[in-house]
């Protein structure tokens, strides 16, 4: 089933002297998906997304919004965007109504009562008339959403948008962004360096780095387990003994191990064998574990992967 | 168009420093009003004496140089920048908007200046006396030519202000950078007396109360020639702090 894109970047090149910040980059995110930009810090997402939202010239390449150029409609693209450019910075001597209201009137059609429910939306309706000076950072975040939503975009960027945040707070942030995507359709693209926050965020990840493209892909393929089999990590008492009754009775070779521990490359459906074996041998087991192979191995072998190519 | 400017005046009056301005006008008004009061030894009238404060609209200038140019890089030192052009307006039409509520702000310090010293000093010696001659006219007609063009200038000032706001980076910089240009520039300007072009910058021509007084900068300028240089710097810098404005890559 092929779904409307809700932007579509095409070449996005940005050239500063003699470094090439983000190279020839090309991505279409879907409708109602939360697309994540991974990458370390330095790698251009940041650099991507002041592009998208017209912060920074692109050196080449196109934005459309919903197939709006943003670079000849600045202002009938941007009516679908809500953003937030890495700290969302709020005028501190104002209130969070005052900043809300700010932002407001700079779109066309945003009635007042939009504003009280942003703020109610994001769970800041009790403190909306105090300074925002007085907030915490979680607010301040929480108040740049509001500012992000008052359009009621279609699009929603977010750099590094769990900074900040306590963990109740992005556990918060992201049942709120993956609802948004799932019932009102709104694509929604984040950036960051932690893996760990993509995997849970994210229905796929473009993995960045020098400003190139290395990837995109589906974060539920590169959970998954390779077919070949999971790595396991048994704790045993005696690991030489264990070692060699694996090696005997199943021609199980250690992958590493330590003073207790033994790593195996096996099937789920082996792991009753092996511990029958050990068990009557005399070899106690502690514990099994199997280790996942996460977004951080897949992006770790895909980076290094992209050095040595270079 | 409406609710940008608005948005820029809350920024303005809803800072405290922004009172603190228009307050030590008002108090200096006051201050040197009853000094004048109680030690002064000529009689007086109140428009003479409204008139002999008229130099404390430098300080007013000051004070919207100061707004003028921070309007522009507080966005820029405070990261607000990134929201403020990440809405769904051009950055013609939110540069725009600052520089009109910067022109507002202008009016307001200089309205203000003139009405407190006005209505103190009238009080203190009564209304009376309006059309006492003075060596270029009658005394309430010269105060309105000084403050028409005491305003004419601190647009000029503004304006510059604004474009080196746009230009730099740094928030204390421009702005002391365009307070020296204020302070300095009428007087290292006439010291490029003799060359032919020097009757061609701006600090030359900012204060058309010369053309009142009868006393030009430099030999040969006449009204016209300073008018229409002003316009042309007015244009040429507007034009070009709009131009560095919306190319400017926001790495705030």
């Amino acid at each position: 089933m092929k779904k409307q894109n809700s932007v579509q970047i095409r070449n996005l090149t940005k050239v500063i002297g003699e470094r090439r910040i983000v190279d020839n980059i090309s991505i279409d995110i879907q409708k109602g998906e939360v697309f994540g930009l991974l990458g370390p810090n330095g790698a251009g997402k940041t650099t991507t997304i002041r592009m998208i939202v017209g912060l920074i010239s692109k050196t080449n390449g196109t934005v459309h919004i919903n197939g709006v150029d943003s670079d000849k409609e600045f202002q009938k693209a941007m009516k679908n965007i809500g953003a937030i450019v890495e700290n969302p910075e709020m005028y501190k001597y104002l209130t969070g109504y005052e900043n809300l209201l700010h932002y407001a009137r700079m779109g066309e059609d945003i009635k007042l009562e939009r504003i009280e429910e942003v703020a109610k939306l994001v769970g800041l309706d009790e403190r909306i008339h105090d300074k925002v000076r007085t907030y915490s950072l979680g607010m301040r975040q929480r108040l740049g959403l509001a500012q992000a939503l008052l359009r009621k975009p279609t699009v929603l960027i977010l750099d590094e948008p769990t900074n900040g945040l306590d963990p109740a707070g992005i556990r918060e942030l992201r049942s709120y962004l993956r609802k948004l995507a799932k019932e009102e359709g709104v694509s929604v693209i984040v950036s960051s360096h932690l893996l760990s926050e993509m995997e849970l965020m994210c229905d796929r990840v473009a993995i960045i780095q020098k400003g190139r493209l290395m990837d995109v892909r589906l974060v539920s393929e590169m959970i998954t387990a390779p077919s070949e089999g999971t790595i396991f990590e048994i704790e045993v008492d005696n690991v030489e003994v264990a070692k060699k009754i694996l090696n005997i009775n199943l021609e199980l070779q250690a992958l590493s191990y330590d003073a207790n521990r033994i790593n195996v490359q096996t099937t789920k459906e082996t792991i009753p064998d092996i511990i029958s074996y050990l068990i009557s041998a005399g070899v106690k087991v502690y514990t099994v574990t199997p280790k996942n192979h996460t977004l951080e191995d897949a992006f770790l072998t895909m980076t290094e992967g992209g050095i040595s190519h270079v | 168009m409406y609710n940008l400017i608005l948005n820029e005046n809350m920024k303005i009056y809803r800072r405290p420093r922004t009172w603190v301005m228009f307050g030590s006008i008002v108090s200096l008004v006051l201050i040197m009003s009853f000094i004048l009061k109680l030690y002064g030894t000529e009689p007086i009238t109140g428009w003479k004496a409204a008139d002999s404060l008229f130099s404390l609209t430098q300080l007013a200038i000051i004070f919207c140089i100061v707004i003028a140019g921070d309007t522009v890089t507080s966005e820029f030192s405070s990261g607000t920048i990134k929201m403020l052009l990440t809405q769904s307006q051009t950055r013609g039409r939110v540069l725009f908007s600052k520089y009109i509520s910067s022109i507002i702000f202008t009016l307001f310090m200089l309205v203000t200046c003139l009405v407190v010293s006005v209505l103190v000093n009238g009080v203190l010696y009564g209304f009376g006396g309006m059309n006492t001659p003075s060596p270029h006219g009658g005394v309430f007609h010269v105060l309105m030519m000084k403050y028409v063009t005491v305003l004419i200038s601190a647009v000029m000032y503004v304006t510059v202000a604004f474009l080196i706001s746009s230009l730099s980076r740094s928030n204390v910089l421009s702005t002391l950078l365009s307070i020296l240009f204020f302070m300095l520039g009428p007087s290292l300007t006439a010291t490029l007396k003799g060359f032919e072009w020097s009757k061609y910058i701006l600090f030359a021509n900012t204060d058309l109360m010369q053309y009142i007084v009868g006393k030009p900068m430099f030999q040969g300028m006449t009204l016209g020639l300073s008018i229409t240089v002003l316009i042309v710097y007015f244009i040429g810098m507007n034009v070009l702090t709009w131009s560095v404005f919306s190319k400017r890559d926001v790495t705030a």
